[in-house]
């Protein structure tokens, strides 16, 4: 079928160089001395004033880290990263500690206006109507500004920099920080909890219902520096939040490492939705630069009915390594899973997640929805248990992957566990291309092929899309066009 | 013969049969009518002692004996029977073989000698035939891609093969054309017999132009609110459940357990 | 796969090397330069790799290294008497009554008394004991032995090449159809806990047709240890329909890795049914070779106690068109351990591949476990491919229909585990043996119900 043919004969000459974020901002900055030692950990301490407790939780997480190796068993290839070789701190030199909208430096606002986040109150996101979201925005290492904080205080909900609250809630981020993923957990976690730079921090009281969105927003622009954040949200009993995270850094020849932790802890009745839409630059045409983004993201379903659900759109990145998952401690607890991942050029993603479940009556969900183009490889790895005192744990999971071009891959890794008989566990992948039939039908009715793939995905997409919250669905779509442009014309 | 009283069912912790009472003499046909959500599967699921369906007063006795006491399997040997309104698929077990298993298994608890396979084949195939049944269709794995009024012939055919007196038909006609459902009727009409009583549960009066009942039973909100006569069933098809609680006369409800 | 090197030995790693140490110069084909090298060469691949063990991915879910405390020294053939008698007991009666072309092993050595090679040779196809043919192998054998879908990340298979001491090797003629199946029956041990390493090669050759049993099976031995490696080659437009019946003892663990290769426009039909043994490694390595072929490779367990089955399979669709389907059932009691691997490559360019898998347990009590890992990688666009994977219980309304028609409940059970593992069953294309697995799982069941 000509019409195939010639589609995949654009995916060959695949241009990812259209990313639109790709931009630097000229700002004069602070960076602790490159390399990493006790000294670097001691010197970001110190730069955020910390208490001392911190500081030796660092301390003992950059110990360990120094004797533990780097993970090699996922499907992901990089030549081997220079620790040494990064700063592990770098801050807009203006900023100092929190600030009101009215301080930030007009450079950075500039930034996040070209970005389309909106930092300045009341304002709304383009393209939604009569809805107010929160943001924190992350520039490098540090929080410039978080919005709507006061009128959150209001609601009880705290809503800062992490930074901010070790000063202000230091009672709370000592509960709950590495609880959920422990400074031991695994290299690039270890990594984060020694040299975490900042982040967000949630906590909404019992009963409370969040009244708006939260976000965060990551920017990293210093070349050469790793960004470290670290987000930890805590709904305590019966509340609700949800919460969006948006990323981009600017197009740099080199790789640049991003290696967060998130952790969210639902107490009984609680519901958290975290939602990512990821789209750090993903290097250029031939492979070259790009962030390595290796992410661990956690949530502890420690109450009982608590619900956590993880959804992420993942178009950017050169190398993602992420496995956004849910304990379901409490009984009746649930967790859920809806993924979009889209490679193209020569990204690799290696993505997917865990729902370990230990409680009673636990019941989980995952749909992923891969589409790999150009020369990628895209990765859905996952991992379903129950144990033993899971009785009538409930999984159902079901992933597809799409293959655009005959020189991608896309694979499916599960891990299914049950080691409950009353669990009940109902797994289920295909791979296929875009339906010949489909594109034809569709190019049949004056679609050009690029709308017809557009429009395909985004059908094959429909299942996760749908749980998106509306402030990231019509962006979202048009970043699948954006993500497979290169492929079709 | 079957004598309920008073009785009241749970599923799931909710009341949903709230003090029945019914009585169905020997060689009698009755039918069980009502609006969604009005008892009809439970009261059928009960009869045949389903899990999760916790009776918590009144009694049904059946032939004299506690009915409730028995284990499903053990009321089907005392001959009870349900024609289920969503016959299970089981694949890997084909149909013969079931129908083979639950004879004998009838049989061996009423103390009758098995069949043997010259025997039992050509029961099957005189039952079938009446039913309009493929013998092809047996080989097939039980219920597996059948059609609807396959399934519901296939149920009808377990009657006539376990030969029961009690005969409870749940929503049989649901989902089955004009002629499934003359030839479903056609099936039970020829098990009509004195000493054998039939429980019509039907949301339609359609099934009862075929199988015509000796009296009419309309369920609402767990108990028998009005009985009558075959005419009742027209009565009901001219006016609806509206004075039974169900605003509008919609299509049946299916998965309806309750 | 590149795996790390190993450091330390334990000490049944070690054994292995000392037995290997020991039997070298004892070896069928010990002054074959062929066989000698193919031997070196692997106790180099089993001494870098060492025993598998749970942090080798292949090998997550059955750590062999922990389990393999003792090796148990080397069966070599002594005579064991052996009649009809034996047979019977040993494999279920409905198996060794299988009317087949039966070859029968005694610890690895072919019996002429108890197998029908004239009327194999006579129907075409050429026999040879495996250990007489390593003395000096035939032309043809050494073309394929230790050549199909060759593997040298895999320390069960060195393992096996550099110690096999028996088994055998068949060639069907070109062109031929077999009208019965060729029955390869293995039985081992009679006293002592001892170790058995066998090899089975199977030429199909252009445009025939056959269908291979191998029954596995012991004389009573206490703590056999069994390393079984088959090697198949289904040639262009060839067809092998290949079943296998395990049934050991208790305390047996079996480790049998398969490798086939398949050419152009050529079948492979392959069942396997595992019962016995405490600890059980499946493995199949297939590959299509040649365009247009089609596969499936199916099977069942049922396991009890604390017994431990773990089934991997690695299915590589090297070229275009070809289609391959896997199902696996099986059913978990007891303290039982069920693992299914499954993993479905496509290469660069293997364009219009159909993958399919399937994989199901049913959990019959609160300490059973199953663990399955259904993978695919897929480089190439313009496939379909699959898999699922279920894990549960008895369905409780197929339950309460059974016994609304009058069945007791156990009676119910066991009619629906059959019905699940039956519908694996359905993948046997011959009916003798389709029988002989339903009466082996009825007997199993059987068991349950006292």
């Amino acid at each position: 079928m000509p019409a195939v043919q010639e589609t995949v004969a654009r995916v060959r000459e695949i241009d990812v160089d259209k990313y639109k974020y790709g931009f630097t901002t000229d700002i004069e900055s602070v960076r602790a001395p490159k390399g990493l030692n006790e000294e670097t950990v001691r010197f970001i301490s110190a730069k955020k004033g910390e208490p001392d407790w911190l500081l030796d939780w660092r301390l003992e997480a950059y110990r360990r880290w120094i004797t533990m190796q780097e993970p090699t068993w996922a499907n992901v290839v990089h030549p081997k990263i220079d620790f040494q070789d990064l700063y592990y701190y770098s801050a807009p030199k203006s900023t100092e500690g929190p600030k009101s909208l009215a301080d930030v430096d007009p450079e950075l606002l500039e930034t996040y206006a070209k970005l389309g986040i909106p930092l300045a109150e009341q304002k709304l996101l383009a393209g939604v109507k009569e809805s107010r979201v929160a943001v924190d925005a992350v520039f490098d290492s540090v929080s410039v500004v978080t919005t709507f904080k006061e009128e959150l205080a209001k609601a009880g909900v705290i809503f800062c920099s992490v930074s901010e609250a070790v000063k202000t809630h230091p009672e709370l981020v000592r509960k709950y920080l590495g609880s959920v993923v422990p400074i031991t957990d695994n290299f690039y976690a270890t990594l984060n909890s020694a040299v975490f730079s900042d982040g967000s921090f949630v906590y909404v009281p019992p009963g409370v219902r969040c009244p708006m969105e939260l976000s965060t927003y990551f920017r990293i622009n210093a070349e050469n520096t790793g960004q470290f954040e670290r987000t930890l949200i805590i709904a305590d009993k019966g509340a609700y939040v949800s919460y969006l995270e948006g990323c981009t850094a600017p197009m740099r020849d080199e790789n640049q490492l991003h290696a967060a932790v998130v952790e969210l802890v639902a107490l009984d009745d609680a519901e958290i939705k975290y939602s990512t839409v990821q789209n750090w630059y993903p290097g250029d045409k031939h492979g070259k630069g790009g962030i390595y983004n290796f992410v661990t993201k956690r949530g502890d379903c420690r109450g009982a009915r608590a619900k956590i659900s993880w959804t992420q759109v993942e178009t950017g990145s050169a190398i993602t390594w992420k496995y956004p998952s849910c304990i379901l401690r409490g009984d009746g607890s649930r967790g859920e899973f809806y993924s979009i991942a889209i490679s193209n050029g020569y990204q690799q993603v290696d993505s997917g997640t865990k729902m370990i479940h230990l409680g009673k009556d636990t019941s989980s969900r995952i749909i992923s929805k891969g589409i790999a183009a150009g020369h990628s490889n895209n990765t859905y790895r996952g991992l379903v248990s129950a144990h033993r005192r899971a009785s009538n744990a409930r999984n159902f999971t079901n992933c597809d992957s799409l293959l655009i071009g005959d020189k991608c891959g896309a694979h499916t890794v599960p891990y299914i566990e049950a080691k409950n008989a009353s669990a009940t566990f109902e797994h289920e992948a295909t791979t296929s291309k875009i339906s010949d039939d489909q594109l034809f039908y569709c190019l049949s009715r004056g679609l050009s092929a690029e709308e017809a793939v557009a429009l395909i995905v985004n059908g094959f997409v429909r299942d996760v899309l749908q749980h998106l919250p509306m402030e990231f669905m019509a962006e979202t779509q048009k970043l699948i066009g954006i993500s497979l442009e290169g492929s079709v014309g | 013969m079957l004598e309920i009283k008073n009785l009241h069912v749970n599923v799931d912790g909710r009341e949903i049969l709230k003090g029945l009472d019914l009585t169905l003499p020997a060689g009698e046909v009755h039918a069980i009518m009502g609006p969604n959500g009005s008892g009809k599967s439970t009261l059928a699921y009960v009869l045949a002692g389903k899990q999760d369906y916790e009776v918590t007063a009144g009694s049904v006795t059946w032939k004299g004996e506690d009915l409730l006491a028995m284990a499903p399997s053990e009321r089907a040997a005392a001959g009870v029977f349900l024609a289920f309104q969503y016959p299970m698929e089981i694949p890997g077990v084909a149909t013969m073989t079931f129908l083979r298993t639950a004879v004998n298994a009838v049989r061996k608890a009423r103390g009758e000698p098995e069949l043997s396979t010259p025997d039992f084949l050509r029961l099957v195939r005189e039952k079938a035939k009446l039913l309009k049944i493929d013998p092809e269709m047996l080989k097939r794995p039980l219920n597996v891609g059948f059609s609807g009024g396959e399934k519901k012939r296939n149920e009808i055919l377990q009657m006539a093969l376990l030969e029961p007196a009690l005969c409870v038909l749940d929503e049989t006609d649901s989902g089955l054309d004009i002629d499934a459902v003359r030839i479903v009727a056609e099936g039970v009409n020829a098990l009509r017999s004195p000493d054998r009583a039939m429980l019509v549960i039907t949301h339609y009066q359609r099934l009862l132009d075929y199988i015509v009942p000796d009296r009419v039973h309309v369920l609402s909100d767990g108990r028998v609110a009005r009985s009558g006569g075959a005419e009742l069933a027209l009565e009901l098809e001219e006016s609806g459940y509206a004075e039974f609680g169900e605003a509008t006369r919609g299509e049946a409800k299916s998965g309806a357990a309750a | 796969m590149e795996l790390p090197a190993q450091q330390f030995r334990t000490k049944a790693e070690q054994a292995y090397l000392d037995m290997f140490e020991g039997a070298r110069k004892a070896l069928p084909g010990a002054r074959d330069p062929f066989v000698s090298g193919l031997r070196s060469k692997a106790i180099e691949t089993y001494a870098r790799l060492g025993l598998p063990h749970r942090r080798i991915e292949a090998w997550k879910y059955t750590d062999l290294r922990a389990r393999l405390t003792d090796v148990h020294p080397l069966l070599s053939a002594v005579g064991v008497p052996v009649g009809e008698a034996d047979l019977a007991q040993a494999l279920a009666a409905a198996v060794a009554g299988l009317p087949s072309y039966r070859l029968v092993m005694v610890e690895g050595d072919l019996r002429a008394d108890l197998s029908d090679i004239s009327g194999l040779k006579a129907a075409g196809v050429e026999v040879v004991s495996l250990a007489q043919a390593l003395e000096k192998p035939p032309s043809w054998l050494k073309a394929v032995l230790g050549k199909v879908n060759p593997r040298d990340d895999d320390p069960v298979l060195a393992l096996n090449t550099a110690l096999m001491t028996g088994g055998a090797a068949l060639r069907v003629r070109e062109g031929v159809t077999l009208d019965k199946p060729i029955h390869l029956v293995q039985l081992d041990g009679t006293g002592e806990p001892a170790s058995t390493v066998t090899r089975n090669v199977v030429v199909a050759q252009p445009g025939s047709s056959i269908t291979v049993a191998e029954s596995f099976g012991s004389l009573g031995i206490r703590g056999l240890q069994r390393n079984a490696v088959t090697e198949l080659l289904v040639g262009d437009k060839a067809a092998i329909r290949h079943v296998k019946i395990e049934r050991e003892g208790d305390d047996a663990l079996h480790l049998s890795t398969w490798l086939v290769e398949l050419g152009a426009d050529a079948r492979y039909d392959a069942f396997q049914f595992s019962i016995g043994a405490a600890v059980i490694r499946n493995q199949v390595y297939a590959r299509f070779a040649g365009e247009g072929s089609a596969l499936d490779i199916s099977g069942a367990f049922l396991m009890r106690g604390r017994q431990h089955c773990d089934t991997t399979l690695l299915v590589e669709h090297a070229v275009p068109r070809c289609t391959s389907r896997e199902l696996f059932k099986g059913v978990l009691d007891g303290e039982a351990r069920g693992v299914f691997q499954g993993k479905i490559i496509v290469s660069p360019g293997a364009q219009k591949t159909d993958g399919k898998q399937m994989a199901g347990a049913l959990l019959l009590s609160e300490t059973a476990e199953f663990d399955s890992k259904p993978e695919l990688e897929i480089f190439a666009d313009d496939v379909v491919c699959g898999h699922g994977s279920t894990s549960g219980q008895i369905d409780e309304d197929l339950l309460f229909y059974l016994e609304a028609r009058g069945i007791p409940e156990a009676q119910a059970r066991a009619l629906l585990i059959q019905a699940f593992v039956g519908e694996a069953f359905e993948r046997v294309e011959d009916e003798g043996l389709r029988n002989a697995f339903a009466a082996a799982s009825a007997e199993w069941l059987s068991v349950r119900l006292d």
